[in-house]
């Protein structure tokens, strides 16, 4: 999508998709996916991008929100393991 | 981004959206009759909510859209199943996505690429698919246009989400790649 022509077209199917766009927009995008096949794939491969990252985002944001919470519990056991292992060397007068 | 001034009272948004939401819904491949029954409940969900809790909706006509969307989706959805309606000709059937996400190779490739985000970069698509900001609002935090706002997203979605999917799914499962990118 790198013609100004697409690019403008682009942008106004995702404001349809939305509901972001004005009236005229609107229809303008409506009339084209009714009658241009070509603006219609890019219309419903518009609309399928938009529903996947709708779908996966939360889920990706909770997985890595997961993923650090384990990565803090794995630096603080490596910590605690480490200050034990100090811990006991100053014991056994190393 | 309105040309028109919104509805103040809840109930006029009936008959500002009803026509375009039709439309909307018919271009998603529903008949006009399952079109009529999604708007229509997207509607009293739009005016439900405006009701009870009208901050929480930042963009009346967008909600609606989404709501529709979801709505048309889940009917149309239900009939195929039932292999009760097919996909009208011009419009291209597009794979479940709810389905393809829960493909595992998917998902794991997608929480990989989306973790080499960078932090503004997970916030803005964030903003605008989860939280359900307009390019309008993101625009003006970034400070520059909606159609900026949309390249920027836009550029972040086909730099490293889709290549980064498109490449693991390639090596792992070219079939699904080509479903999922057919360009």
């Amino acid at each position: 999508m790198d013609n100004p022509e697409e690019l403008e077209i682009g942008f106004l199917i995702e404001l349809a998709i939305t509901g972001e766009a004005d009236w005229k927009q609107y229809n303008e995008v409506m009339d084209r996916v009714e009658n241009e096949p070509e603006i219609a794939e890019l219309y419903q491969q518009a609309l399928a991008e938009h529903q996947l990252l709708e779908a996966a985002l939360p889920a990706a944001e909770q997985e890595l929100a997961q993923e650090q919470v384990r990565e803090a519990e794995r630096l603080r056991q490596l910590a605690e393991k480490q200050r034990l292992e100090q811990k006991n060397d100053l014991d056994l007068g190393m | 981004m309105e040309s028109a001034q919104e509805p103040k009272n809840p109930k006029d948004w009936i008959s500002e959206l009803e026509g375009p939401l039709t439309r909307f819904a018919i271009s998603l491949g529903l008949s006009s009759h399952d079109a009529q029954d999604a708007v229509q409940d997207g509607l009293i969900a739009l005016i439900r909510t405006l009701e009870k809790n009208p901050d929480s909706i930042r963009s009346p006509k967008a909600y609606a859209f989404t709501i529709v969307r979801n709505n048309a989706n889940k009917r149309f959805r239900e009939r195929t199943r039932r292999n009760e309606v097919e996909m009208p000709e011009h419009l291209p059937e597009t794979p479940d996505e709810d389905d393809i996400y829960q493909e595992p190779v998917v998902k794991q490739s997608f929480q990989a690429a989306y973790a080499n985000l960078s932090i503004l970069e997970r916030d803005l698509l964030n903003k605008y698919y989860v939280e359900k900001w307009t390019y309008e609002q993101i625009g003006s935090e970034l400070g520059c246009s909606a159609q900026n706002a949309w390249k920027t997203i836009k550029k972040i979605i086909s730099n490293t989400l889709t290549k980064e999917v498109r490449k693991t799914l390639t090596q792992a499962d070219p079939e699904l790649a080509s479903e999922l990118f057919p360009h």
